[in-house]
C-alpha cells in the first residue's frame, strides 16, 4: 500500500512539474500603430476651416467612426488566418486648426504585441459589431472608447456608429446656415473593408499602416440640400447611404 | 488649595497666548492624533439601473468617514472668510443642489456671472467640472470657490488654520484620512472629504426611473409624446433634438456646446467665453457644458447666465431659435424645431418626469448642523 502511495504521489509530482512549465515557444511581437488620416479632397481635415464644396464654403464641427475587429490576414486565398489588432475603437478627426500639426500626423492607435511575420491584407469594420452594439455606452468603465454617452442613441438601441456634422454657407454671405448632421448606427450600418496589402512586422519595431478618410466622400450622391441629417430610425436608407460611402469611397489605405 | 490657583493661573496664561495673530503652532494647535482610532469603513456606490459606474481615484478611496467630513465641510461657513457662506450656499438640495439666483453671489455681495450648477449626480461627470469645463475632478474643483473674490472669498491658509484649531475637525481628518497631528490637516485632503462627499449625490427615483427600469409607473400619453421627441424615438413626431446634449439615462452627455444662446459676429465676440476662456482656442467660446436634465424642474432659472425664468422660456427659445444661424461654432442640431403648442407641453411634462424629490429630501444629503 505505502509503494502504491508512493508511486502515485511521484506520479503527481510528475505531472504538475511538467504542466506547469511555460510554454517553450516564445512568440515574437511588435507593436501595429494604424494611422488614420482625414482630409477634405487634398486638404488636410479640421474642424471650423472652409473648404469649398459646390462652390460653397463648408466647415466640419465634426468628424469621426467606430472601428471593430481590426484584424491582419495571412492568407488571401484558402482559409484567411486572421490576428487581431483590436476589438473596438474610435477614430477622431475632428482636428483644431490649432493642432494642424497633429491632424496632419493623423489620428493614431497603437496595437500592442502583434505576432511578427508577414501578412497579406487588413481587415477594418466601420461601426460597432452586433455583439457589443448589444450592449450600451454605461457598461463601460472610464476611458472605454465605448464609454460615451454623446455616442449611443437609446431610440436606436445602438452606438452611434459615425458623425459627421457640417456647416454650409450656401448663400456665401458668411452665414454657415445650412446644417448637415448625419449620425449613423445600428447593426444593418455595419460595413466590413478589405485591404490587400503586404505588410510585415518585424520584432520591436513598430509599424505603422497609415489609412485617408475623405470626408467630402461622404456626401457622395447624397442631396446636402435635403437631407440635412440621420437622427431618427426610418432613416436607415441615407444611414446606409453614409456608410457604404465611408467604406467604399472615403476610406483608403496609403 | 494653592494648586487650584496655580491651574487656573496656567489656564489664564494659555487663553492669553492664543492671539489672533498667532500661527497654529504658536498657538498650541499642533496636536497628537494618534490615540484617535483610524479604522475607516470602505463605501460602496450603488450603481442606479442605467448608469455608468463611477470613476473613483485611487488616491481618494471613499469611505464612510470621509464622506462624513465632507458632508460637514459642505455645509459649514467655515469655508468662508467671514463664516457666513458655505459650499451648500449656492447649492441647496431642495433645489436640487443650486440656488434658485439667475447668477450666485458671494460672501461681499457680488454676483458672479454664472448659475449654480446642479450636482445631482456629480460623481458621472468625467469631461470637465464648473460651466466652463476648467476642473478635471471634483478634487480639483472643491480647492476653488473657497479663494474665488466673488465666491467664498477666504484663503486656504486660513482656512486650514481654523479647521487646525477647530474642536472636532481634527479627528474627523483623523479617522477619515489617519493623520498623526491636527497640523497635517491641508486643503488637498478638505477637498478630497468634499468630493467623497459629492460623490455620494445619486439621484435616480424619478418618474422615469420609475416607469423605465422599475416598472411601478407609467408615463401618461403626454409624458410619452414628449420623451418620443426628446429621443426622436419615432417618426410622425417632430424632432425635439434634446439628447444629443441630453442623453438619457443621466440627462446630459456632459460635452460643451454653443447653444445659440448669444448672436455674434465673430467668435471673439462672447462676453462669457465659456470652455474658450480655459482652452484659449477660439472654436471653443460661447461654449459651455450641458448640465443635466434630472431634476431640471426644481433648477431654474435656466442657461448658464440663468436668462430664462421658466421651462416655457427655454422650450419656446429651442423651438424659434432666432439667432442660432450666426455664430459659426453653434452646435448644427440647433435649429427650429416648428413644436406645435401642444408638443411643446408634450416636452415640459415629460421634463417633469425627471424630478426626483427622495433624492432632494435624502437626509444623508442634508446638512448635519
Amino acid at each position: 500500500m505505502k509503494k502504491l502511495f508512493a508511486i502515485l504521489l511521484f506520479a503527481s509530482f510528475l505531472f504538475f512539474q511538467y504542466s506547469c512549465k511555460p510554454d517553450p515557444t516564445f512568440e515574437a511581437t511588435t507593436d501595429v500603430e494604424l494611422i488614420f488620416k482625414g482630409k477634405y479632397a487634398d486638404e488636410v481635415l479640421m474642424i471650423n476651416t472652409d473648404y469649398d464644396y459646390d462652390g460653397s464654403p463648408i466647415r466640419f464641427d465634426q468628424f469621426n467612426f467606430y472601428i471593430s475587429n481590426v484584424v491582419l490576414v495571412k492568407e488571401i486565398v484558402g482559409n484567411p488566418e486572421e490576428t487581431e489588432l483590436l476589438e473596438i475603437n474610435f477614430v477622431d478627426l475632428s482636428f483644431k486648426p490649432a493642432d494642424v500639426d497633429d491632424a496632419t500626423e493623423g489620428f493614431v492607435i497603437t496595437a500592442p504585441n502583434v505576432p511578427v511575420g508577414e501578412y497579406s491584407g487588413i481587415k477594418i469594420n466601420l461601426g460597432v459589431a452586433s455583439d457589443l452594439n448589444k450592449t450600451s455606452w454605461e457598461d463601460y468603465g472610464s476611458g472605454h472608447p465605448l464609454r460615451m454617452a454623446g455616442h449611443y442613441w437609446s431610440a436606436w438601441n445602438s452606438f452611434i456608429f459615425s458623425k459627421t456634422e457640417a456647416k454650409i454657407d450656401v448663400d456665401s454671405d458668411g452665414s454657415f446656415s445650412h446644417k448637415l448632421a448625419y449620425h449613423t448606427g445600428s447593426d444593418d450600418a455595419y460595413r466590413a473593408k478589405f485591404f490587400a496589402k503586404n505588410i510585415t512586422l518585424e520584432e520591436d519595431v513598430t509599424s505603422k499602416v497609415s489609412f485617408t478618410v475623405d470626408a467630402k466622400m461622404i456626401f457622395s450622391d447624397i442631396d446636402v440640400m435635403t437631407e440635412t441629417g440621420t437622427h431618427n430610425i426610418n432613416d436607415m436608407d441615407l444611414v446606409n447611404e453614409i456608410m457604404d460611402n465611408l467604406q467604399d469611397l472615403s476610406l483608403a489605405i496609403e | 488649595m494653592n494648586k487650584i490657583y496655580f491651574l487656573f493661573f496656567f489656564l489664564f496664561l494659555f487663553i492669553l497666548s492664543c492671539g489672533d495673530d498667532d500661527t497654529p503652532e504658536e498657538c498650541g494647535v499642533t496636536g497628537d492624533l494618534s490615540d484617535i482610532p483610524y479604522n475607516p469603513q470602505s463605501f460602496s456606490i450603488t450603481k442606479p439601473d442605467g448608469f455608468p459606474s463611477m470613476f473613483i481615484p485611487a488616491d481618494n478611496p471613499m469611505t464612510v468617514e470621509g464622506i462624513e467630513l465632507g458632508r460637514h465641510l459642505f455645509f459649514d461657513p467655515i469655508l468662508s472668510a467671514d463664516s457666513t457662506m458655505s459650499c451648500s450656499s449656492c447649492h441647496l438640495p431642495s433645489l436640487s443642489f443650486t440656488d434658485g439666483g439667475a447668477t450666485s453671489v458671494g460672501i461681499n455681495g457680488i454676483s458672479g456671472v454664472r448659475s449654480s450648477m446642479s450636482l445631482l449626480n456629480i460623481g458621472y461627470v468625467e469631461k470637465g467640472l464648473f460651466w466652463d469645463g476648467r476642473s478635471n475632478d471634483l478634487e480639483d474643483q472643491a480647492i476653488l470657490p473657497v479663494e474665488d473674490p466673488i465666491e467664498l472669498h477666504d484663503t486656504w491658509e486660513n482656512v486650514e488654520g481654523k479647521l487646525i484649531a477647530h474642536p472636532s475637525y481634527p479627528e474627523m481628518f483623523r479617522e477619515a484620512f489617519g493623520i498623526e497631528d491636527r497640523s497635517e490637516i491641508t486643503k488637498e485632503l478638505a477637498a478630497k472629504a468634499i468630493a467623497q462627499f459629492e460623490r455620494t449625490l445619486i439621484g435616480a427615483d424619478s418618474k422615469y426611473d420609475k416607469v423605465i427600469f422599475q416598472g411601478q409607473a407609467a408615463f401618461t400619453d403626454s409624458e410619452d409624446r414628449g420623451m418620443r421627441m426628446f429621443t426622436d424615438a419615432q417618426g410622425g413626431l417632430p424632432d425635439a433634438e434634446c439628447a444629443h446634449c441630453h442623453a438619457l439615462h443621466l440627462g446630459t452627455t456632459d460635452d460643451f456646446f454653443n447653444n445659440g444662446l448669444d448672436s455674434v459676429g465673430s467668435l471673439t465676440e462672447f462676453i462669457d467665453l465659456g470652455l474658450g476662456g480655459v482652452t484659449q482656442d477660439t472654436f471653443d467660446n460661447g461654449k459651455f457644458r450641458a448640465p443635466t436634465l434630472r431634476n431640471i424642474a426644481l433648477t431654474a432659472p435656466y442657461m448658464h447666465d440663468g436668462r430664462f425664468e421658466t421651462l416655457e422660456e427655454v422650450i419656446d427659445f429651442y423651438n424659434e431659435s432666432p439667432n442660432h444661424n450666426n455664430s459659426s461654432n453653434v452646435d448644427v442640431n440647433i435649429r427650429p424645431l416648428e413644436l406645435t403648442a401642444e408638443q411643446k407641453q408634450d416636452l415640459i411634462n415629460f421634463l417633469h418626469t425627471l424630478t426626483d424629490t427622495i433624492f432632494t429630501t435624502n437626509p444623508t444629503f442634508q446638512s448635519p448642523f
